[in-house]
């Protein structure tokens, strides 16, 4: 398995991470050697093997939806925010 | 007396006799940490403060005569727990000065009980990682040879623990994260059951395989943590509801002639060098020696456990970090000129390359073309894997195993080889891919350093497993509660 540049790229694009040339290089080889070495799933054989999902319990847990916490101080959430206006999360415009 | 070298049951007795108070007992831990720390580095955060206001309670309510196990005991926790009162950073740029607004379900267990929080432990990067090197916060080294790796990805817990920088630390396991470092670093630690202990306020890495357990420096300490943490939880989806014992402690020293232990011809045979190897056998020697019935069983997917685990948690690990998009809190990226470059350009800035290697290959595994391929692939080996255990389960109780393929390594050996890297785990990620507890135990010394031995077991046997370990510790004595073990570390740690 050997990754092009380009896939490299459109991966990253996927992922939303700016990546410099010299790091898509070094992650296109490196990719490219761990994928060959997953490859060997490809003998195992799965047929009319289902996927896992849970682990250990066989059903979903639900709840009532209703709010289960104590409230949580609405400064302590927006003093995380690397730029707010007040009391609003402030981002770049999203729709020219 | 060395306070800070004592067990939890030593220090409790001494707490609950009021022979030391919790305020002295922290003070020796503080001056033990300002004394080491800058050379070890198991570390991220520390209040000082905050640690003596708590020893203070701790210390009031132990006068009122209701204290708990944990009651004045000072531990640490992983830097991926939340914590209000300290920043919680993942040891990545991406969170470094994150206040959570809430704490994690461990951690109010923890503090329910009155223990005293010294500071939070470095990690690799996300807990991505097997030596903590992937920390962008700082490196931390094995106090047994600050020339060596602590392991990891809970490097900073088990270095802290083994230097006697806390009497337990709380660290998370994904695919060995707590198990190989307790190993290297000559200590307990367990990963229990999947869903025994909540991972509310634990940040997501890989959700269908982390779970939180503790680092001690005993077998007895371990349960006796465990017991504190272990529980169901509302606040989180795949907290196990069904029924399970808590009494760890209290049946540890329970008869064990009626436990068959399988020694798995994979584990033992392949990927260790010879002279290791032969260290490792002494412990076959010393299990025959307490009386349990040894037989030699087979799992043949162990080799492929490896692929199926890094393509689940790298799969889960690209969707949970996608969060960190520098707009709610941690890192932003500056100069931006929109949304989309601010986002990738946090990303780019804030995450160093494990991190970023892993959600590309994630991100990889789960895009159209080869999700059937790689995730889907790889889901269904689990399926197998879960069932090659189960099957083993039926013909014997606990699975015997080496924790790692060696000893620890020097820092920057295996760093710039991924794939090198990733093989450390072969040993510790089939529990996590099945989600059955395991626990690593000093099983003896190689090339003057201490190596791990595991016990996995069935869902929900971790009271078999302390038992099994309580008596190996017992009988083979490798701990650093052993005199000689302990002068050995100490003869180390005061050339600091």
């Amino acid at each position: 398995m050997k990754l092009t540049t380009d896939e490299v790229k459109y991966i990253a694009k996927l992922s939303k991470i700016s990546l410099t040339t010299d790091e898509i290089e070094v992650l296109r080889v490196e990719l490219s050697q761990i994928l060959d070495y997953f490859s060997m799933l490809e003998k195992v054989n799965t047929e009319n093997i289902s996927p896992t999902g849970h682990v250990v319990e066989t059903k979903t847990t639900l709840r009532k939806d209703i709010s289960t916490h104590s409230p949580t101080n609405r400064e302590d959430i927006l003093s995380n925010a690397p730029n707010r206006n007040g009391d609003m999360i402030q981002v770049k415009r999203i729709i020219e | 007396m060395n306070l800070t070298k004592l067990t939890i049951l030593e220090a409790r007795k001494l707490l609950d006799k009021r022979e030391i108070s919790s305020v002295e007992l922290t003070q020796s831990t503080i001056d033990r940490i300002k004394k080491i720390d800058p050379v070890i580095g198991a570390f991220i955060s520390f209040d000082e403060d905050l640690a003596l206001k708590q020893a203070k309670k701790a210390d009031q309510l132990i006068s009122s005569g209701s204290s708990y196990p944990l009651t004045g005991i000072p531990f640490q926790l992983k830097d991926n727990m939340c914590t209000t009162e300290i920043p919680t950073t993942c040891a990545s740029k991406i969170l470094k000065n994150f206040i959570p607004p809430y704490n994690a379900t461990v951690t109010n267990k923890i503090y329910d009980q009155g223990a005293v929080l010294v500071g939070k432990g470095n990690l690799d990067e996300f807990a991505m990682g097997s030596s903590t090197e992937n920390s962008a916060i700082k490196q931390t080294k094995n106090p047994w040879d600050f020339n060596l790796v602590p392991g990891g990805s809970s490097g900073g817990g088990a270095a802290a623990v083994a230097s006697g920088e806390c009497m337990f630390a709380l660290g998370s396991d994904t695919g060995g994260s707590i198990r190989q470092p307790a190993a290297f670093c000559g200590i307990v630690g367990l990963k229990p059951t999947y869903g025994l202990v909540s991972r509310y306020g634990l940040i997501a890495f890989a959700s269908s395989l982390d779970q939180i357990g503790p680092l001690t420096r005993t077998v007895a300490d371990n349960a006796l943590v465990l017991e504190a943490i272990a529980g169901n939880d509302p606040h989180d989806a795949t907290s196990i509801t069904t029924n399970y014992l808590t009494n760890y402690l209290d049946s540890i020293n329970e008869d064990l002639s009626e436990i068959q232990i399988g020694i798995p011809t994979e584990y033992w045979e392949q990927n260790i060098e010879p002279k290791f190897k032969s260290s490792l056998k002494t412990v076959i020697e010393t299990l025959k020696d307490i009386g349990v019935t040894l037989k030699e069983i087979s799992l043949p997917l162990t080799e492929q456990a490896l692929p199926v685990y890094y393509l689940i948690a790298n799969s889960e690990a690209s969707s949970n970090l996608s969060r960190y998009d520098g707009i709610k809190y941690g890192y932003v990226a500056s100069d931006t000129k929109d949304i989309w470059e601010t986002i990738e350009n946090t990303k780019g800035e804030g995450f160093g390359p494990e991190v970023k290697r892993r959600i590309l290959l994630g991100t990889y595994a789960l895009s159209t073309g080869f999700f059937d391929q790689y995730y889907l692939k790889a889901q269904k080996v689990r399926t197998l894997i879960i069932e090659e255990f189960k099957q083993t389960f039926d013909t014997c109780d606990v699975i015997i195993a080496p924790t790692s393929p060696s000893v620890a390594f020097p820092i920057g050996s295996k760093i710039t080889n991924p794939l090198d890297m990733y093989m450390n785990d072969i040993f510790t990620q089939p529990a996590n891919i099945a989600g059955i507890p395991a626990i690593s135990i000093p099983g003896g010394f190689h090339n003057n350093l201490p190596f791990g031995i595991q016990f996995i077991g069935n869902y929900l046997s971790e009271k078999t497993l302390f038992k099994l370990a309580n008596a190996y510790e017992k009988a083979s004595s490798f701990t650093l509660t052993n005199n000689i073990i302990n002068e050995t570390m100490e003869n180390q740690l005061n050339k600091l």
